[in-house]
């Protein structure tokens, strides 16, 4: 098999190919990225012939999605273009961005699937305690206010991409291998799904655990529409009389509503030490689309933004775990950025890997420093510490898709510069076991297994 | 940023510009750069350096300013007006025989006197030097319509959605004009003929860039009025509707509008006057997609002010012409614009009034406007904060000279930031003369007293932003006197600062006192959030008047306060009773504006670019209600193609009906009652009747 990892932003997308050519596109990052690093690889594509066979969108967060949503807009651009030249308009401009490829499959969870019938009023609600929250003088809430506005979008986005996918649009097929449904863990587990010579095995989301995602939100949505309403109604009572102090509790609640405003958050905002806090982890995130890829003997592990507990879970229920519960894969895209949420250090013993690929640019301070720090020591740290995999003492590289040097946000820069330090510090003291890369320049590097 | 006072390129030419011209104007590209992204009637040229250049400062990198840090933020005197930043202006003249293409540089179009011209700022000086120019002033600001959209499931509206549809004729022969914003569903079932074909004859986008989809309009001979956006033709869209299937495409992606927002408002304006479930179901349909681009790079190099409305009423008007022309019977035409302007006299005596009073002027044309949804000055309901939309108005009286009245005026902050320019337009009788001071919020320090015929411009406060008075006597199309504040945010490249929240104190002193009375309006910003400036939210926000100020009339839409328009106020029909959001009359003069008002709460019409599964919205705003006029006023012209706009006002003033409780007097929520359109087409009908009495006894 062979893996292309492309620069995406703070996100992910990857380009998975086949011994027989078969291809996923496995999100898409942001449409900024999609553009600059994504789009010419998949025009040569196009070029010569080729197909995508399958667009996987691991779960509908921007930084996943929109990538996925750019690459139908520019097949759409150029479908709209052929048919004004042909139809009266010579002088109709040419996209600017190259034609992707014809694309067989998409498979992607829609949130108002997953959600049913209240999709809607969530994400109105999320909008409205958004804007609240984003007055807050706490910087603590005023960040989960712009989590929640990211949410926003990516649910309208997710709406965006299924409208575009859709029969009356273009047409693409959507899920086949679960008959157009959620793609989810089937009990007992299903056949795994056929591509070329490629097995992939459902590893995540579990039917039960989106069960409890959708309760999760409904009880959200029971408990905090009367709470945002006392909030709004509260402020607009002493509106009436008016005087500044009075419009600022309008539009921003005081601070001794904290309280209030921590219940409107479908999260856990209290801040955690451990690694692999699950609680942390967004409902959206916890709904990733996971599997493991088989090869002709290679394995490959695609985790989006899930959490360890899953992972480990969905790999048990399809037997690929030995007798100690360990796993050793070829490659292992590290889940959700590298985030200090989504892994612990037990994890890292039972899941080990050739190659480890760690999408995120600095943003959100992912990679982070502990959780590189955590696979290190699974590998190369005190015996305590280290993995019992019979593969576990094999040289193994961590790869990036960003550097200090591409990366463009200044504190960003800073956290990929602590990367790139630690990863050497770890190198050095590796006995040679532990290489790195990072993309310094151009879109992309490629793993072949 | 300039520091005023000192540099002052555009001096001596004061008085023939309208203040805020003058202001934009002593400002370098830079700050006309970031300007532009907020200011309706200033856009930087295809070129400009500025444009593409200065950042937008926005994001969690951006850094508001510290006090200490002013200081870097200064620059030097300003040698001349830039010459890559264009205003979007009317130009009156003396003479409107004067005429020919290129007179004055940007020239557009002409109507009697008045000259719509996008003008580079550096040429403003040679414009004022023209002895046959009266007065130079920018477009007015439209402001985003903002109807309630409901978020209630709603299916297929009956076909007779009107009570007494079922007896009215069907509008066949009339044309309705519709411009507005967010796109027009051309494909959507409410417009399609029994042959699936769309009754849409035309689309003008005016944000179309070249080649982005099809080419411009064609202008009227020695003009370029309409040389820009693109024009979509009934074959265009009915070729797109044909090919849609066989290219898995919606008909309205393979003829792109600029926007074609899910549950758009054009596309619910149009479906109320002239669906087939609409007051007009057999009347030909035009729209006019006024720009409002998504991106703040779009918005530095576009304009969306009152000369767009001047033009896309001579284009709908041009269209009628045409199509009579060719189907060899005249064609009239019923336009509607549910969007709205703030500034100005609420007279009648803006430019774009007078262009559209003009061109109503002829018979077979008539235009109804939303009254506008500033009609709300507390909360209706839990949760319910409408009425930041409703206070725009204070008015007052001084009752003799050597006393003062403070109008408090609101800008909210505290961790959000407001990087609009906000304007407060007082306006008084031309007897009186008035000084006027200002005080910031938590200040105890007044600026002024600025008297009659002086100014400040640009004077920058300490704590970094910028603070415009200008004391005006006489305006020159309607002779009153006028007094303008602008604050505007410090928007320099080394950082920005909000406009300072709170109170801001407005006193007005009687230098002389014969009348007293005054009128102020906010020049309404929507509001609008527009990212982070590090770790505040930055806001384009309404600034409003506290309750102490507010006075609750006189909120109509000054666009609604023309002469020749049809101003429509919002009927909650089920109740019988004005809804509380529609903005109240009268007019700055006394005039009864709302006219009439009609069906505009809940409605249930077309939801655009939805899917062919989500076909229905419901909206509430006088939005909503002036489609409903402008449906009938089509209805009346199809019986009748000869009648004049005012002919029109009259018939529907003369029919309209009472709410309960009410008379026949003019009030200043309902106008004149609630139309009846039945009754208005039976009296047009009437309008040539005559009998000749002479020789009975």
């Amino acid at each position: 098999m062979k893996l292309t990892v492309f620069q995406s932003d703070k996100g992910d997308c990857m380009l998975l190919e086949g011994g027989d050519g078969r291809r996923v596109l496995v999100d898409g990052g942001m449409r900024e990225s999609y553009s600059e690093h994504v789009a010419p690889a998949l025009g040569k594509l196009r070029a010569k012939g080729a197909a995508i066979d399958v667009v996987y969108v691991s779960h509908i967060d921007q930084d996943h999605i929109s990538g996925v949503l750019q690459m139908m807009d520019d097949e759409v651009d150029w479908r709209v273009h052929d048919y004004q030249v042909k139809h009266g308009n010579p002088k109709h401009k040419k996209p600017g961005a190259p034609r992707p490829p014809k694309v067989k499959h998409i498979w992607h969870n829609a949130f108002h699937e997953q959600l049913k019938r209240n999709a809607g009023e969530v994400g109105d609600m999320l909008a409205a305690s958004a804007a609240i929250l984003s007055g807050s003088d706490v910087g603590e809430v005023r960040g989960l206010a712009s989590s929640q506005a990211d949410l926003v979008t990516s649910i309208a986005e997710a709406i965006q991409l299924s409208r575009r996918v859709s029969p009356d649009q273009l047409g693409i097929k959507l899920n086949h291998p679960a008959g157009g449904r959620l793609m989810m863990v089937r009990d007992p587990p299903g056949a795994p799904v056929k591509l070329g010579g490629m097995r992939l095995h459902v590893i995540g989301p579990f039917e039960e655990d989106l069960a409890e995602l959708r309760k999760q939100w409904n009880e959200w949505l029971r408990d905090n529409k009367e709470r945002l309403k006392k909030i709004q109604a509260t402020a607009d009572d002493e509106a009436g009389t008016f005087s500044v102090r009075e419009i600022d509790d309008l539009l921003l609640p005081k601070l001794g509503q904290a309280k209030e405003l921590e219940a409107l958050l479908p999260l856990d905002s209290k801040p955690v030490k451990k690694l692999g806090a699950r609680k942390k982890v967004t409902v959206p995130n916890l709904a990733s689309l996971m599997f493991l890829v088989e090869e002709r003997g290679k394995t490959l592990l695609l985790t989006g933004d899930g959490h360890h507990k899953d992972i480990l879970k969905g790999l048990a229920h399809v037997g690929k775990l030995d007798a100690a519960g360990g796993i050793h894969v070829n490659v292992l895209k590290v889940q959700h950025h590298g985030s200090e949420h989504n892994l612990d250090l037990p994890f890292c013993q039972k899941v080990t890997a050739d190659h480890y690929v760690f999408c995120g640019n600095g943003e959100h301070e992912n990679p982070d420093l502990d959780v590189i720090q955590a696979i290190a020591d699974s590998r190369i740290g005190k015996p305590n510490q280290l993995s019992s995999n019979a593969q576990a003492g094999n040289p193994f590289k961590f790869w990036f898709n960003s550097s200090r040097a591409v990366t463009p946000k200044k504190e960003a820069k800073a956290h990929m510069t602590k990367v790139t330090n630690l990863v050497n510090k770890l190198a050095a003291k590796s006995g040679g076991r532990l290489k790195s890369h990072f993309i310094e320049a151009g879109p992309s590097f490629v793993i072949k297994v | 940023m300039p520091r005023g006072k000192r540099s002052r390129p555009l001096g001596n030419e004061f008085r023939k510009f309208q203040p805020k011209l003058r202001m934009f104007a002593n400002c370098d590209s830079k700050v006309n750069a970031l300007r532009a992204e907020h200011a309706a009637a200033v856009a930087m040229t295809e070129t400009s350096q500025a444009a593409k250049n200065v950042p937008i400062m926005r994001g969690d990198d951006a850094v508001p300013l510290k006090r200490g840090e002013l200081g870097k933020t200064r620059v030097g005197r300003l040698k001349s007006t830039p010459s890559d930043v264009l205003a979007s202006v009317f130009i009156e003249t003396l003479d409107a025989s004067v005429k020919g293409r290129g007179r004055f540089p940007g020239q557009r179009a002409q109507k009697g006197n008045l000259i719509t011209a996008r003008v580079p700022l550096s040429q403003l000086k040679k414009i004022a030097a023209d002895e046959n120019v009266l007065h130079v002033e920018l477009g007015d600001p439209l402001t985003d319509p903002n109807p309630v959209v409901l978020a209630d499931k709603v299916s297929e509206p009956p076909r007779l959605r009107f009570k007494d549809a079922a007896n009215l004729p069907d509008g066949e022969g009339a044309l309705i004009g519709i411009i507005d914003v967010q796109g027009f569903d051309f494909s959507h079932p409410d417009f399609l003929d029994a042959n699936g074909k769309t009754r849409f004859v035309r689309i003008w986008d005016q944000g179309a860039t070249k080649g982005s989809s099809r080419p411009h309009p064609k202008s009227p001979p020695g003009t370029t009025q309409f040389d820009y956006g693109a024009e979509f033709r009934q074959e265009h869209l009915n070729a797109a509707i044909a090919n849609s299937p066989r290219l898995g495409l919606p008909p309205y992606e393979l003829e792109r509008q600029t926007q074609m927002v899910p549950g758009s408002h054009a596309t619910h304006v149009a479906s109320i006057a002239a669906g087939n479930r609409g007051v007009a179901p057999k009347a030909m349909i035009a729209g006019v997609l006024v720009s409002l681009p998504p991106g703040d790079l779009d918005i530095r190099r576009s304009f969306y002010d009152s000369t767009r409305i001047a033009d896309a009423v001579d284009y709908l008007i041009g269209l009628a012409r045409e199509l009579s022309e060719k189907r060899r019977k005249p064609v009239p035409l019923s336009i509607n614009v549910s969007l709205g302007t703030n500034g100005h006299a609420h007279d009648g005596s803006s430019a774009v009034s007078r262009w559209i009073d003009s061109a109503m002027s002829v018979p077979g044309r008539c235009i109804c406007v939303a009254a506008g949804n500033a009609g709300q000055e507390a909360a209706q309901f839990e949760g319910d904060s409408g009425w930041v939309m409703g206070r725009i108005h204070t008015s007052g009286q001084i009752p003799a000279r050597g006393l003062v009245k403070d109008i408090e005026w609101i800008v909210v902050g505290n961790g959000l930031m407001d990087l609009s320019e906000n304007e407060l337009e007082i306006w008084y009788s031309p007897q009186d003369r008035f000084a006027v001071q200002v005080r910031p919020p938590d200040s105890d320090e007044w600026i002024g007293p600025i008297e009659p015929r002086e100014f400040i411009e640009n004077r920058q406060l300490r704590d970094g932003s910028f603070l415009s008075i200008y004391n005006e006597l006489y305006h020159p199309s309607n002779g009153a006197n006028y007094i303008s504040i602008y604050l505007a945010p410090l928007l320099s490249e080394q950082g920005i600062v909000g406009i300072p929240a709170g109170r801001w104190t407005v006193r007005l002193i009687g230098d002389e006192v014969r009348d007293g009375r005054y009128h102020g309006w906010i020049e309404r910003d929507d509001s609008r959030p527009l990212g982070r400036v590090g770790p505040k939210e930055a806001w384009r926000f309404p600034s409003f008047f506290s309750t102490a100020s507010n006075v609750d009339d006189s909120s109509v839409s000054s666009l609604a306060c023309g002469n020749r328009v049809i101003s429509v106020a919002n009927l909650d029909e089920p109740f019988e009773r004005i809804n509380v959001t529609s903005s109240q009359g009268p007019t700055r003069d006394n005039r009864n504006k709302p006219d009439t008002a009609a069906p505009g709460t809940n409605i249930v019409a077309a939801k655009g670019f939805a899917g062919p599964k989500d076909l229905w919205v419901k909206m509430t705003g006088t939005s909503m209600a002036s489609p409903f006029v402008a449906g009938v006023a089509a209805l009346m012209l199809a019986a009748e193609p000869k009648l004049t706009a005012a002919q029109i006002e009259g018939i529907i003033v003369r029919t309209a009906r009472p709410l309960p409780g009410g008379g026949f007097n003019w009030h200043n929520g309902a106008g004149f009652g609630r139309i009846d359109p039945a009754a208005c087409i039976a009296e047009a009908k009437l309008i040539h009747e005559r009998k000749d009495r002479t020789g009975r006894r």
